[in-house]
């Protein structure tokens, strides 16, 4: 569905020049979720402005549904739905009026995107506000019709800029909902692009973490998480003066590393977390140490992020 | 005939949106006949004045102000390309097989269209106050008004192309304003004007525009200043239209 090759987009900017998007390589099967993972300014967006024709790369190749994005551009374009960044509606439209125009871009005769646009409205729970002004449509609402535009002409191929920002919880729940039913039931390849680490994990198959314009890692959530050695284990303690033995009990127990204690708190990463926290905890209590509660936690992709980069990816929201 | 298809729901798309919040083409249309209220009894007050009639006013006012209406109408619609161009509905457009052309030629179809029914309304308002209609004469205004319509309107998507920011466009539009009103010769004749000022006018598209309408609202056919208006208002399309599909086709986002 999607093959590039040393991808790269620079932008100059009075002299200075931005190395946006700086070679890279991706293959994207049919009927797959891949998530483009990074922080702002990684790339993300410029790499999918390339993949769906909208901007022409500086250097490399991208073939997209079959087509060159720089030497056949409109047949890309008939064969992808593009869901930006933006929202694609203009207030003063209604939506069917905006998503059956939309139709007709693609070269549905009027009945066909009356239809079809009839269809998408009811799929996406949008019917009861089909006549309504774009203008007047909430957040959630609003998405939905962008998703449903770019659904009009049947794609096989969905590109989706940070579907879900800047939405309410309840909102983007209900739209990644639909993204993976699309995904699920229609098996249609998707490519989304977000900054939300549980939402990468939660709907991708396939994560392709970008940072500074670079593909820096590219996997299942959990092979990702793999290359995070260990669990994170995290102890309570009664008393503070405790930390110190209670480091030299962590220390002990075989494959524990990044041992850290202090402030009435012991953390440590280990191997097969659940089975090792029984001895831990009988351990520290035979070494005459009081404990509060105990608690493991699977590393996250954001763990993922700061091994790879040493910086946190929930910062920069 | 894949052009047409094309443009077709570009032109409903527009159409659309604009007959639904019809207050900028209203405003449009109430500009000429106001200053034919307020500022006609003024100019026929001049009485002995080079360049006016002597009597008739109103025929030589009602091209002018057609021509002015015509302006407000169509120069300002490359802000509405800037504003889908902020919002993310370009983007979405760019991203079907619609051509670039297309996305602006139904714009510019779109303020022909309402260019024809403003021109219609307005002459049929001011028949009751004196207007003449020589009906041959007043069909091929009509034709051209909605040819300069069609220049104004691709030239201004132009500039909103080629000007990213809406501050800028604005700018551009504050700028050639004024000048361009004063020296179509829509409101007084520009034979009062002083050597300099009326050279300016001879580079106003508008001005040439304002004659050719004058002479064929009399129902004078075969005069020269007929094609001229026709010929002025073909080369600022041509113009506008060769800088708008470039600058639309290297358009990224
Ligand atoms: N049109 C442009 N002109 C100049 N620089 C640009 C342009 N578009 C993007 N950039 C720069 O390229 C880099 C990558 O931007 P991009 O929009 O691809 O990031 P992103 O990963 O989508 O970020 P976000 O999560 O904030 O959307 C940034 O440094 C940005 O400032
Ligand atoms: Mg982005």
């Amino acid at each position: 569905m999607i093959r590039t090759q040393n991808l790269t987009r620079r932008f100059t900017l009075k002299k200075e020049t931005v190395e946006a998007v700086r070679g890279i390589d991706v293959d994207v099967q049919p009927g797959e979720l891949v998530a483009f993972l990074g922080p702002n300014g990684a790339g993300k967006s410029t790499t999918l402005r390339m993949l769906t024709t909208l901007l022409p790369p500086s250097a490399g190749t991208a073939e997209v549904a079959g087509f060159d994005v720089v030497r056949d551009p409109v047949e890309v374009r008939r064969r992808i739905g593009h869901i930006g960044q933006g929202n694609g509606s203009l207030d003063g439209l209604r939506m069917n009026e905006e998503l059956t125009i939309q139709g007709r871009f693609h070269g549905l005769d009027r009945t066909t995107a009356r239809a079809r646009a009839a269809e998408l409205l009811d799929r996406l729970d949008l019917s009861e506000q089909a006549d309504r002004d774009v203008a007047r449509l909430s957040g959630g609402q609003r998405r939905r019709l962008d998703v449903a535009m770019g659904l009009i002409h049947r794609p096989r191929l969905v590109f989706l800029d940070e579907p879900s920002a800047g939405l309410d919880p309840h909102s983007r729940a209900n739209l990644l909902e639909h993204i993976r039913r699309l995904h699920r039931d229609d098996e249609v390849t998707i490519v989304l692009t977000t900054h939300y680490l549980d939402e990468a994990d939660a709907v991708a198959e396939r994560v392709v973490v970008i940072d500074n314009g670079r593909i820096i890692a590219d996997g299942t959530p959990d092979q990702l998480k793999s290359k995070v050695s260990g669990d994170l284990v995290t102890v309570a303690l009664a008393e503070n003066d405790d930390s110190g033995a209670a480091r030299d009990v962590a220390s002990r127990v075989p494959t524990a590393h990044d041992v850290e204690a202090g402030d009435s708190r012991l953390s440590f990463r280990v191997e097969n977390g659940d089975a090792v926290l029984p001895d831990v905890v009988r351990a520290l209590d035979s070494a005459g140490i009081t404990l509060r509660s105990a608690q493991v936690k699977r590393p996250t992709l954001d763990d993922v992020f700061l091994t790879l980069t040493g910086r946190s990816l929930r910062d920069d929201d | 005939m894949a052009l047409l298809t094309s443009i077709a729901p570009v032109f409903e798309r527009e159409l659309r949106s604009k007959v639904r919040t019809p207050w900028p083409y209203i405003e449009a249309l109430a500009d000429p006949l106001l200053l034919l209220v307020l500022f006609a009894p003024l100019v026929a007050g001049l009485g002995d004045v080079p360049g006016l009639p002597d009597t008739d006013t109103i025929q030589w006012f009602v091209p002018g102000m057609l021509v002015l209406m015509v302006f407000t109408t169509a120069a300002f619609i490359g802000s509405g390309l800037q504003e889908e161009r902020q919002a993310g509905s370009m983007e979405r457009m760019l991203v079907t097989p619609v051509s670039r052309f297309a996305l602006l030629m139904g714009r510019v179809l779109r303020v022909m269209a309402i260019v024809v029914v403003q021109s219609v309304v307005v002459v049929a308002v001011t028949v009751p106050f004196g207007l003449q209609v020589h009906l041959d004469g007043m069909l091929v205004a009509v034709v051209q008004l909605a040819v300069l319509a069609a220049a104004l309107g691709i030239a201004s998507l132009a500039v909103g192309l080629v000007l990213k920011n809406a501050y800028a466009f604005w700018g551009v539009i504050a700028i050639f304003y004024t000048p361009i009103i004063v020296t179509s010769g829509a409101l007084l004749p520009m034979d009062l004007a002083p050597g300099w000022l009326h050279a300016i006018s001879r580079v106003n598209p508008l001005a040439h525009v304002v004659e050719a309408q004058r002479t064929l609202f009399a129902g004078e056919f075969g005069h020269s200043s007929i094609i001229l208006g026709f010929l002025v208002a073909g080369v600022v399309a041509a113009v506008g239209a060769v800088v708008g599909t470039r600058a639309m086709r290297r358009l990224s986002l």
